[in-house]
C-alpha cells in the first residue's frame, strides 16, 4: 500500500439551511476539489447531521461524485426546530419544477387520451340492460352503491367538520369585532395598535433570523462536540466559514475556507441579506481556525483582512485559487450539433412569466444564437445589466439571438424588465439543469457572458467556455484581473474580452462586435487557456490536501 | 387533379394588408394558370359593407375568384368535441373556450381542401378540421413591445399573441416574405423551422401609366414625403429630433417634410384629431413637433391620402423619407423608384432584404440615433443626383411585378404542399 492510500480527510457539512442545489458554487467548488482527492485514494469522510444528509447526498450525485466510495458520518444532533422552519420556508417553491417537468400534465393528457374513453365503455356497457348481462351487472352495481355510499358518508363528515368550523370563526370574529370596537372608543389611541401590528411585521423576521441563529449555533455546538467523542477525526476542512460555532467547539485541528463576503462590497444592494448571526459565525470561524483558505488574493486583502482585522492577525492565510476547469464530458462537437442534442432538453425552459406565457416559449435551438449566464442569480450578479446589453443586441442590432440564463430565481429587478420590456420570448430560463446539459449549453452557445460585479475567486464561466471553443465576456473586476495576472498574462492579453461592468451599451456593442466576428477573441483566449489549463483542479485538491496535512 | 384552396382575411384590414391578399389571391390564380393547374380559389373576408365595397374584389371575381363574405361566429368548445372525436382528430382544439368559425352560410369553406389565413392576428383559435397555412408579415412587438403596450393594462394583448402564435404553430405551413420574419416565426413564435416557407416578394403599382420623373428632376419646391402611420414602430420621436437637428445645422435648406399616412392627422394640432385614437404617445408627438420650431416651420401634415393624390405628391417629392424602427419592410420605397424618387430609410434587416431584390440604393440610417438620420439627409442632398440615377429602371421593377411573379409563387406554394405533405382531393 503506498503512502497516497493512507491519506484522509475529514470534511465538516453543515449550514443554517443546508443547500442542495448541485450548481451552488460552493458545493461545485467542493465536488472539485474531493473528486481528485478520491481518484487518488485519499479517504474522505464527510461529517454531517440528519437534517444536512439529504442536501449534501443531492449535491455530490448531482456532481458527480461517486458515493460508493464517499463516507457518510451522520450525526444526530440536528435541530428539530430548523427542520421545521425550513419546511415552513420553502413552502411553495417547487411551483416552477412541477411546471417544468410536464409530469403532471403528462398524467392529465394520459387521462383524457386514455382513462377517458375506458371510463366511457365502462359506463355505457354498465347501462346496457339486457335479460343476458343484467345478472353479472348487479355485483357490479352494488358494489359501486356502496361506494358511493362510503363517499357520501365522507363528505358529508368534511361538510359537518367545514359548517363547525364557520360557526367557530364566526363566534370569535364577533367578540374580536366587539373588542376592536371597544378598544376604538378606548382612550388608547388606535395608532398604538396599529405600531404594535407594524412593529411585529418588522420584527419578525429579525425574530426569525436570530431564533434561526440561535438554534443553528447550537446545533453546532452540539455536532462538534460529537465530533469531539469521534476519537478517528482530529481535523477538519470546513470548506465555508459560516460555521463558527462549531469551529471554536472542535477541540482538533481546523482548516477554514473564507470565500468571500460580497454583502459587504454592496451593503445597500444587498440591504434585506445582511444576517448577524451568520457574521458572527464567521467571526468566531475566523478567530478559531488554524488555517484559512481564501480563493484570492482580492477577498483576503479586501474582505477578510479590512473585515475581520483582529481575528486573522497572526493567522496563516493561504490563496488556493480554484482550479481551471476541462469538463470530463467534452466531445468537441460543432455548435449545431450542440444545438440539435439540446433540442432534446427543451422541456427543461420554464416559464418564468405566466402573466404573459401560456406556456414556457417553443424554441429550436438550431435556429438561432444565443448567450449564455450560467449562474444562480444574486443582487451582485449583474445579470441586469446583461439583460439590457442584450435588448439593445435583438432590438437595434436585429440580431437573430437569445439569451440563456440558468438561475432557479433571477432577482426581482431581472423579472420586473424582462416582464416591462415584454422579452419574454426571448430571455429564456433553464434552471438547474444537470452537468451534461449545462455542457451542451456551453458548446452551443455563441458567447458566454459575465458580468457579475463580484466573486471570490477564478471565473469558472471563463474556464468552462473556452475549454469548448465558445467566446467569453467577463466584467472588468479584480478578480477577474487577478486570475490572468496571477499567471503573468498582461491586461493587454485580455483586455478585448473583459468590459465596464455599469455600462449595459459598451457592453452591448461589445457583444455584437463578437457576435460579428469572434475570431480573434477566440484565438486569444485559445491561447491563454494553454497557460490557465497547466493548474486544474486536482492541482487545486492537492495544495488543500498539503495544507489539510500541514495543520 | 383540382385544388380548392380558400383564402381568408379573418379581421377587417384594408390598405397594405388587403392589397397584400388580394396579390396572394392573384398570384395563385396567374401562377396555376401559368403551369396549367386547375384551381377553385375562395377568397373569405369578413362581411362588413362599412369596410369593404363590391369594388375592392372586382378584378378577382373577372379572374374566377369566388368571393365569399363571412361573419366570425363563435362556438363553444363542448359543441365542438364530439364531432372532433368522432373524426378521430386527436390533435386538434377543442381544449375550452371558444372558437372562431368563418360562417359564410354556405359550407363555411369546409368545401375546400386548404386554407390559407391572412395574417396570424387571430382573435379567437380555428377549430381546425382543414389543413391550412398562416401568412405572417411580421412580428413588430419582438422589438418594439410599445405597439403592444407595456402597461399592466396590456397584459391581455400579449396574452392573446399567446394564444394566436399557437394557431401559427398549428399550421401546416407559414408563408412570409422576407427573412427576418421567418427567423421570427421561427425563433419568436416557436414555429418548426421546416414549416415556414419564405414566398418571393412582389410589387403592384399603383397605376402603371403614370409618367417616370427625369432623372435628377429637381421640384420646384424640394420636400421629403415621410410615409408613416401613427403606431409606435413608425419611430417619429427619433425622426423629428433628427430632421430638428438637421434644420438646425442647415437653415438655409430649403426642405420641407410632407407627412402622409394612416391617422397621421392626429399629429396635427390643426385637424379635428379623433378622441378614439387619441393617446399618450400621440399627444407625445404633436408635443415634439409643437416644441420644434425648425419643424413647426417646415412640417406639413397631410393625413392617409387617396392613390391618386398619393401618386401625385410622390411623383412632386423631392425624396421619400422612411423611418420606421421595424417591420417587413415597406413598399413606398418601391413605388417611389417606381416614379423615379431616391429615397432615405432606416436601417433594418427587411428593408435591407427589399432593397437587395428590388435594386434599391437608398441613403440608410440608424434609426434609434436621431443624429444619423441628420447625417443621412446631409448625404442624401450631397449624392441626389447620383441617388437619382442609381434607381432601378421600370423594366427591372416590373420583372417584381405580381403578374411576373405567380408562377414562381405558384410552384414555391406547390413546394410547401409537398414538404408538408398536404393531400388535396382529386
Amino acid at each position: 500500500m503506498s503512502n497516497v492510500d493512507l491519506k484522509k480527510m475529514d470534511i465538516a457539512y453543515l449550514g443554517r439551511v443546508p443547500i442542495a442545489h448541485k450548481s451552488e458554487g460552493l458545493n461545485v467548488l467542493l465536488c472539485d476539489t474531493i473528486r481528485p482527492l478520491m481518484s487518488q485514494g485519499v479517504d474522505i469522510s464527510i461529517h454531517t447531521t440528519y437534517r444536512h444528509v439529504s442536501a449534501i447526498r443531492q449535491a455530490l450525485e448531482g456532481n458527480g461524485i461517486d458515493m460508493k466510495n464517499l463516507k457518510i458520518d451522520i450525526y444526530r444532533v440536528e435541530s428539530i426546530l430548523l427542520i421545521l422552519m425550513g419546511i415552513f420556508d420553502s413552502r411553495g417553491s417547487k411551483k416552477n419544477d412541477l411546471k417544468k417537468n410536464g409530469f403532471l400534465s403528462s398524467i392529465g393528457q394520459w387521462m383524457l387520451g386514455v382513462a377517458r374513453p375506458l371510463i366511457l365503455d365502462f359506463l355505457n356497457w354498465l347501462l346496457d340492460f339486457t335479460h343476458l348481462n343484467i345478472a353479472y351487472k348487479i355485483p357490479v352495481f352494488l358494489v359501486l352503491i356502496f361506494i358511493a355510499l362510503f363517499m357520501a358518508i365522507i363528505l358529508i363528515a368534511v361538510a359537518l367538520i367545514f359548517i363547525v368550523s364557520l360557526l367557530v370563526y364566526k363566534f370569535f370574529r364577533f367578540f374580536l369585532n366587539r373588542i376592536i370596537f371597544y378598544l376604538k372608543r378606548s382612550p388608547i389611541s388606535r395608532d398604538f395598535f396599529l405600531k404594535l401590528v407594524h412593529a411585529y411585521r418588522k420584527k419578525r423576521e429579525i425574530f426569525q433570523q436570530s431564533l434561526g441563529g440561535y438554534l443553528y449555533a447550537q446545533e453546532q455546538i452540539r455536532f462538534a462536540k460529537s465530533v469531539n467523542g469521534n476519537n478517528a477525526v482530529k481535523k477538519l476542512f470546513f470548506f465555508t466559514a459560516f460555521e463558527g460555532h462549531a469551529v471554536e467547539k472542535f477541540k482538533g485541528s481546523s482548516l477554514v475556507v473564507f470565500p468571500d463576503i460580497v454583502t459587504s462590497l454592496f451593503p445597500l444592494r444587498f440591504i434585506n441579506s445582511h444576517n448577524a448571526a451568520l457574521l458572527k459565525e464567521m467571526r468566531l470561524a475566523i478567530k478559531n481556525a488554524d488555517t484559512i483558505v481564501c480563493y484570492s488574493e482580492f477577498v483576503r486583502d479586501r474582505q477578510l483582512r479590512l473585515i475581520f482585522p483582529n481575528e486573522v492577525l497572526g493567522k496563516t492565510v493561504e490563496i488556493i485559487p480554484q482550479g481551471y476547469f476541462l469538463s470530463q464530458s467534452l466531445s468537441q462537437i460543432s455548435k449545431y450539433e450542440a444545438s440539435e442534442q439540446l433540442n432534446h432538453y427543451r422541456s427543461a425552459i420554464a416559464n418564468f412569466f405566466p402573466e404573459l406565457l401560456i406556456a414556457a416559449p417553443i424554441v429550436d435551438f438550431t435556429q438561432f444564437s444565443y448567450i449564455l449566464y450560467p449562474t444562480i442569480d444574486r443582487p451582485h450578479k449583474n445579470t441586469l445589466t446583461l439583460v439590457r446589453a442584450f435588448s439593445k443586441v435583438l432590438r437595434h442590432k436585429y440580431k437573430n439571438i437569445k439569451l440563456i440564463l440558468t438561475t432557479p430565481n433571477p432577482t426581482a429587478d431581472v423579472k420586473k424588465f424582462i416582464l416591462d420590456n415584454r422579452l419574454h420570448y426571448d430571455i429564456l430560463f433553464m434552471p438547474s439543469v444537470p452537468i451534461k446539459v449545462l455542457d451542451l449549453l456551453f458548446e452551443g452557445a455563441a458567447l458566454m457572458v459575465h458580468p457579475s460585479l463580484a466573486e471570490g475567486g477564478d471565473i469558472f464561466n471563463f474556464s468552462r467556455a473556452a475549454a469548448v471553443g465558445t467566446p467569453a465576456l467577463m466584467a472588468d473586476i479584480p478578480v477577474v484581473c487577478e486570475m490572468f495576472e496571477r499567471k503573468g498574462i498582461s491586461k493587454d492579453q485580455y483586455r478585448n474580452w473583459i468590459f465596464d461592468p455599469i455600462d449595459a451599451n459598451a457592453l452591448a456593442e461589445c457583444i455584437d462586435e463578437i457576435l460579428i466576428n469572434p475570431s480573434p477573441v477566440l484565438a486569444s483566449q485559445k491561447s491563454i487557456v494553454q497557460i490557465l489549463s497547466q493548474y486544474g483542479f486536482s492541482d487545486m485538491a492537492n495544495q488543500y490536501m498539503k495544507l489539510y496535512e500541514s495543520i | 387533379m383540382t385544388y380548392k384552396v380558400a383564402v381568408l382575411l379573418p379581421e377587417t384590414y384594408r390598405g397594405g394588408t388587403l392589397r397584400g391578399a388580394l396579390n396572394i389571391v392573384k398570384m395563385l390564380v396567374l401562377g396555376a394558370k401559368s403551369a396549367g393547374d386547375k384551381l377553385e380559389l375562395s377568397f373569405g373576408h369578413v362581411d362588413s359593407p362599412s369596410i369593404y365595397n363590391d369594388s375592392d374584389f372586382e378584378e378577382l371575381r373577372r379572374l374566377g375568384v369566388k368571393v365569399r363574405p363571412f361573419f366570425r361566429e363563435l362556438i363553444d368548445a363542448s359543441k365542438l368535441e364530439p364531432i372532433f372525436s368522432f373524426l378521430g382528430l386527436p390533435n386538434n382544439p377543442p381544449k375550452g373556450g371558444q372558437y372562431w368559425c368563418f360562417n359564410d352560410g354556405i359550407s363555411n369553406f369546409e368545401d375546400c381542401d386548404f386554407w390559407i389565413i391572412i395574417s396570424d392576428r387571430i382573435q379567437h383559435p380555428i377549430p381546425i378540421n382543414r389543413p391550412y397555412a398562416v401568412v405572417v408579415y411580421d412580428y413588430i412587438q419582438r422589438y418594439v413591445p410599445a405597439i403592444f403596450g407595456e402597461t399592466t393594462a396590456s397584459v391581455g394583448n400579449w396574452k392573446m399573441f399567446d394564444a394566436y402564435a399557437q394557431a401559427t404553430r398549428d399550421a401546416q405551413f407559414v408563408i412570409c416574405t422576407t427573412e427576418q420574419t421567418r427567423r421570427d416565426c421561427i425563433n419568436y413564435a416557436g414555429v418548426n423551422a421546416d414549416r415556414v416557407f419564405k414566398f418571393p416578394l412582389e410589387f403592384d403599382p399603383l397605376k402603371n401609366n403614370t409618367p417616370n420623373r427625369i432623372c435628377g428632376e429637381t421640384p420646384s419646391a424640394p420636400y421629403l414625403l415621410w410615409t408613416t402611420n401613427s403606431t409606435q414602430h413608425k419611430n417619429h420621436l427619433n425622426v423629428i429630433i433628427g430632421l430638428g437637428e438637421y434644420f438646425r445645422l442647415h437653415p438655409e435648406s430649403d426642405l420641407e417634410i410632407y407627412v402622409t399616412g394612416v391617422y397621421t392627422h392626429l399629429f396635427s394640432d390643426k385637424g379635428s384629431a379623433d378622441i378614439h385614437f387619441m393617446n399618450e404617445y400621440v399627444i407625445g408627438i404633436r408635443k415634439a413637433i409643437e416644441d420644434s420650431p425648425e419643424i413647426k416651420k417646415r412640417m406639413r401634415i397631410l393625413g392617409n391620402l387617396s392613390d391618386d393624390v398619393y401618386l401625385e405628391m410622390l411623383q412632386s417629392a423631392h425624396g421619400v423619407l422612411h423611418g420606421a424602427l421595424y417591420d417587413n419592410g415597406t413598399y413606398s420605397m418601391i413605388e417611389a423608384a417606381w416614379m423615379g424618387v431616391p429615397s432615405i430609410s432606416s436601417d433594418y434587416p427587411a428593408i435591407r432584404e427589399i432593397c437587395e431584390v428590388f435594386g434599391l440604393n437608398p441613403i440608410l440610417f440608424n434609426p434609434h440615433k436621431p443624429a444619423d438620420l441628420a447625417l443621412g439627409i446631409q448625404k442624401f442632398e450631397d449624392q441626389y443626383l447620383d441617388l437619382c440615377s442609381k434607381l432601378p429602371n421600370r423594366q427591372k421593377l416590373q420583372s417584381r411585378t405580381f403578374n411576373v411573379v405567380a408562377p414562381e409563387y405558384w410552384r414555391m406554394f406547390l413546394k410547401a404542399l409537398d414538404v408538408t405533405k398536404i393531400l388535396i382531393h382529386e
